[in-house]
């Protein structure tokens, strides 16, 4: 394993970590504070990305539900007509 | 050169009209083949973990892993194991799909790039929602108009 990251260097490293920083939510981010050192950044950026994409997945585990329970109550016409709206609205 | 001042809304990833199209023609074949509310959920919830996968770019290996597992019919497409005492780069793996290979720096990519899918799924979620809802309540002013 050592021997392959000789290969990745210190920049492309430090570009990945602002790259995922930028990803993560404005809220999430304040609380990463300053940048200073490294090594301590890396690790809170590393936990609140992990919080992230739980969150993330919680999401998408309640919007399956209301999607189903949407479906429930829509005319199943109507409801595939909204589904092609929605495309070419995207 | 105006064009390229400020990146927003307007200009979005590339692979979020083919993630959108995926979701909705998975979403038209659901609604008539699966009626218990708990059946649908599931399902609504793997066509979204799927079309999130097969919008990814070819190389992604987190994708690969996604495809895998649905195909497994694993109940959940993304394992999340039970909490230990580990570092956060093994708790980033753990929750990242095929994450257990691969290197900090493969790692950071793939995050990256899953992140981006996911984000771009739970909006496209989050639209559909609101706009049969809205959809929803017009049709109803409609129905009691007409009585």
């Amino acid at each position: 394993m050592s021997s392959r990251r000789s290969r990745i260097t210190e920049d492309e490293i430090n570009e990945l970590i602002s790259k995922l920083q930028s990803l993560l939510p404005e809220s999430r981010r304040r609380s990463l504070g300053r940048v200073v050192e490294l090594q301590a950044s890396a690790s809170k950026l590393l936990k609140e990305t992990c919080n992230y994409i739980k969150n993330l997945h919680r999401e998408v585990d309640d919007l399956s539900e209301r999607l189903s329970g949407l479906m429930d109550n829509m005319e199943m016409n109507s409801f595939e007509a909204e589904i092609v709206r929605s495309l070419l609205r995207s | 050169m105006n064009s390229k001042k400020k990146r927003t809304i307007a200009n979005p990833n590339p692979r979020n009209p083919m993630q959108a199209f995926h979701f909705l023609r998975s979403l038209s074949r659901i609604n008539l083949s699966t009626a218990p509310f708990h059946k649908r959920c599931r399902a609504i919830r793997r066509a979204a973990y799927a079309s999130m996968a097969r919008s990814a770019s070819p190389n992604r290996a987190w994708s690969h892993a996604v495809l895998y597992h649905l195909h497994r019919r694993r109940h959940r497409p993304v394992p999340e194991q039970a909490r230990c005492k580990t570092d956060e780069n093994d708790a980033l793996r753990r929750l990242l799909p095929g994450g257990e290979a691969m290197d900090t720096c493969r790692l950071l990519e793939e995050t990256i790039d899953y992140v981006q899918r996911l984000r771009t799924q739970v909006k496209l979620m989050q639209e559909i929602v609101d706009s049969v809802k809205d959809d929803a309540v017009h049709e109803e002013k409609r129905q009691k108009e007409e009585i």
